[in-house]
């Protein structure tokens, strides 16, 4: 060892190498270290903190602005991030913003116009990522995580998929948001519940449903009805579109059946399903003015015992966990009871965060999205946020005798996230009943441009099914029958524009002959095709 | 009347400007510095959005992405041919026919009653009805959704209690109720303006004319009849035009009560116009079009509004006759 007195200007030839090869070594071994599960960098008190992605961050004083769509992301970020960003870096305020995603769709694009979006934002439902790209709003992440390759290396194949989250070979977002999640399960009341004698966690057939709807509603007296909802026609069109899948008709959210591409408005199990919502309608048991209420207003009333049964997703459990309230939650109805197909999904979905392109702290953005990438940050990501979907890392928080598990569910627990509970153990078996659907944007992610430009048919299904709900559809068929030659209209209006400025896409690329609804739709079948 | 004149212009007396262009505008000078604010804020807030949008109904554009296309009158010739345009000019004609006739009939009444000089506490009347007009709409209206609805909601339970109605009614989620009842909302929101207006058009008739009556012997309903009634007529249109102009280009309350449903009943052409250009879920935002459709509102707006001026001539005339 050298002399304590000598200045460190004046290091002896020994101590230099001894020095820089011990660096050498460190180097080596974190560099190692970023591909294969972490140790929790928990420090003697238990305390967790945020391990340092290598980003060279500025110095002075900087805020870095993140906004996205809020619920258990604001949890996430608000109790267990940024306490430990502010700790680990004082100088750079994390200011976190959670906004409903139609805000997000007002906000966000004027925040691009004139330059004061934040640093990293959700995509607005009125953007796709293709044209976020094409515009040049958003930046790529390859040039601002550290050791990129090595950190993409580290996620699970295929969830880097062009079109979806990578454009022109490069990465723009992150894979963490899975859409693998029963987001219309049926979820009860438990008291309500036994008062009509149904046991919802089976599969109940359309006839119970209704059955147990008219008794909740008449055991009420006016003070609770069988269902409420949010009639919106965006939540309208999911229901429907999701009980025909179930009942045998696959149908993604525009209303197509993309075993063949074309549009399935007229079947016979979309029919049924109109008769149910009718039939309840005619009964009385829809919850009165649910044509005025959204949906985030119908399932923040439910726990106060006005209604019996709501179709939402696993996002309310945490929330109603909160309140002393009795809920239970399955399957959506099948016309006959018992399993009918599984819902299809896309293999990574959700508001996945992009970083803008002009942002001032690229630096701070490259660490941040590193970190929640990793594999200790997605652990944590997904102990917060993920009550029921299947996360696109399978089995992130699966082997419980890891100590980083464990740390991460006990945290999230603190927050209200009670991974261990029976309703988001429930929540969790549903999710993995779906099954990964087919995306025309993944086998041709030219197709983002016919989005771009296709004008759908007013009034959509959603709002189609709104005014069956108030009386003013005269004849259903023919509504129905009118809207499918609309859509297949404007679809292959849009198809010719996109082929008319070169656009190498058809009608063909929505048809998936090889699509099994119950299996996963995976790599090697697009490749089939 | 050589007094008056002098009265009536003092700054030119006293600076000794004859009455040039010029002169007049320099000795107004401090007015223009006033209203400069104003008139910046117009120009940026009003004029220059009307322009532009006359720019922007050209185009076939999003309003977000940078794909402009010049497509000259064909935003035009859609909008004339979109039927859910013509539907929503039909529903905003609706609720003019029935919200302006209300508003003027029972401002006007209010007015009356409150011009009466024997009426006590007439100030803190006045006050209590122009209220309404300070609130913000988009408050107002989510306010007014939790009032009428048809769940324990407080005027449904009224009216179960008094036995007016036997089961509640849906106000805003009927398609039948929901024009009515927004309109009744907004009659109660413009009460105040209105009665404003009456009231100042009440305080012109001379009254003397009252004294007059009175001594021959008239009663109240002979006096309003043949004296209230035709000297505040040429008033009266102005008024009734002002109410329609405003109440066509309702929609911060609409907005926020119904969001144009439910199943489109209560979309008026602003609300289509702003689903166009911006919150429509389904479809991608539209914002060329939108402009078109709302130039062709406009126009017919200002339309509406010259009647108004042309009625301003005639009231003058008939003042000059009375």
């Amino acid at each position: 060892m050298d002399n304590p007195r000598t200045p460190r200007s004046q290091m002896s030839r020994r101590s230099f190498l001894w020095t820089s090869g011990a660096l050498a070594a460190a180097s080596g071994l974190g560099l190692a270290g970023c591909s294969r599960p972490e140790t929790p960098s928990d420090n003697a008190t238990g305390a967790l903190a945020i391990p340092s992605q290598g980003a060279s961050l500025p110095e002075g004083d900087v805020t870095f602005r993140w906004i996205d769509t809020g619920g258990l992301r604001a949890v996430y970020w608000e109790e267990f991030f940024q306490p430990r960003w502010s700790k680990a870096h004082p100088n750079i305020t994390f200011n976190y913003e959670a906004q409903p995603p139609r805000r997000i769709a007002e906000v966000v694009p004027l925040g691009i116009r004139n330059g004061t979006v934040h640093d990293v934002f959700v995509m607005p439902n009125t953007i796709t990522a293709a044209q976020a790209v094409a515009e040049g709003w958003v930046r790529p992440l390859d040039d601002l995580i550290p050791n990129f390759d090595e950190w993409k290396g580290a996620f699970p194949e295929g969830l880097f998929l062009e079109g979806l989250n990578m454009f022109d070979g490069k990465t723009y977002t992150l894979p963490i948001e899975s859409a693998a999640n029963y987001g219309t399960a049926l979820y009860f009341n438990s008291r309500l519940m036994e008062g009509a004698g149904y046991d919802p966690t089976e599969q109940l057939s359309y006839d119970d449903y209704r059955d147990a709807a008219r008794k909740i509603t008449e055991q009420g007296n006016g003070q609770a009805y069988g269902v409420t909802l949010g009639a919106e026609p965006r939540i309208l069109n999911r229901q429907i579109v999701n009980m025909a899948t179930i009942a045998g008709q696959p149908m993604d959210e525009e209303g197509m059946d993309l075993r063949t591409g074309e549009f399935v408005f007229t079947s016979d199990e979309v029919m049924e399903v109109i008769e149910l919502y009718q039939a309840l309608n005619a009964d009385g048991s829809f919850f009165p003015g649910v044509v005025s209420l959204s949906q985030q207003e119908a399932y923040a009333s439910f726990p106060q015992g006005n209604a019996g049964m709501v179709f939402t997703g696993q996002w309310v459990v945490p929330e109603w966990q909160k309140v002393d309230f009795e809920f239970g939650l399955g399957p959506m109805p099948s016309p006959s009871g018992g399993s009918g197909n599984p819902l299809g999904q896309p293999p990574v979905g959700g508001p996945s965060p992009f970083v803008y392109a002009d942002t001032p702290n690229p630096e701070v953005a490259g660490e941040i999205m590193s970190y929640l990438g990793s594999p200790e940050g997605v652990r944590f990501w997904v102990a917060f946020t993920a009550v029921g979907e299947q996360p696109t890392w399978p089995d992130i928080l699966a082997d419980r005798d890891d100590p980083q598990v464990q740390r991460a569910i006990e945290l999230a627990a603190e927050a209200g996230v009670d991974q261990e509970s029976p309703e988001v153990q429930a929540a969790v078996a549903l999710g993995e009943t779906t099954r990964v659907a087919p995306q025309p944007a993944i086998r041709n992610p030219e197709i983002a441009a016919v989005s771009a430009v296709l004008q759908s048919p007013t009034p959509s299904f959603g709002e189609i099914m709104q005014a069956m709900l108030v009386g003013e559809v005269g004849d259903m068929r023919s509504a129905l029958r009118d809207l499918q030659d609309k859509s297949d209209r404007a679809l292959d209006e849009a198809i010719a524009t996109v082929q008319q400025r070169g656009g190498n896409v058809s009608r063909d690329d929505y048809a998936f002959p090889n699509y099994d609804p119950t299996e996963d739709y995976g790599p090697d079948q697009y490749a089939e095709l | 009347m050589a007094d008056t004149q002098a009265v009536a212009r003092p700054v030119l007396a006293v600076s000794g400007v004859r009455g040039t262009l010029r002169g007049r505008i320099w000795a107004a000078r401090y007015c223009y510095l006033f209203m400069l604010p104003a008139l910046v804020l117009g120009a940026m807030f009003t004029a220059y959005p009307i322009v532009a949008s006359y720019y922007y109904s050209a185009l076939d554009w999003s309003g977000i992405t940078s794909d402009k296309t010049f497509v000259g009158l064909a935003n035009y010739s859609r909008a004339i041919s979109d039927p859910l345009f013509w539907a929503s000019f039909g529903r905003s004609v609706t609720f003019t026919v029935i919200a302006v006739p209300t508003l003027a009939v029972l401002s006007f009444v209010i007015a009356l009653t409150l011009n009466a000089k024997a009426l006590r506490m007439r100030a803190i009347f006045r006050t209590l009805f122009f209220l309404p007009v300070v609130t913000t709409s988009a408050i107002v209206g989510v306010v007014m959704s939790l009032l009428l609805s048809p769940f324990n909601g407080p005027i449904n339970a009224m009216l179960l209690e008094t036995r007016v109605i036997s089961a509640p009614i849906d106000f805003l989620g009927n398609p039948d109720t929901a024009l009515w009842t927004l309109a009744m909302v907004y009659v109660w929101k413009s009460l105040g303006t209105s009665m404003i207006y009456w009231l100042v058009a009440l305080q012109t008739v001379p009254g003397e004319l009252y004294e007059a009556a009175r001594t021959d012997g008239a009663n109240t309903w002979q006096v309003h009849r043949y004296i209230t009634l035709p000297a505040i007529l040429p008033f009266g249109i102005i008024i009734v035009l002002i109410d329609t102009v405003q109440s066509l280009q309702v929609f911060a309350l609409v907005q926020s009560m119904t969001a144009g449903g439910p199943a489109f009943a209560t979309t008026l052409v602003e609300v289509y116009i702003y689903r166009l250009a911006f919150a429509s879920e389904t479809a991608a935002p539209q914002l060329g079009y939108a402009s078109a459709v709302g130039v062709i509102f406009g126009i017919t707006v200002a339309v509406v509004g010259a009647l108004q001026a042309w009625g301003v001539r005639k009231a003058h005339r008939a003042r000059q006759g009375l």
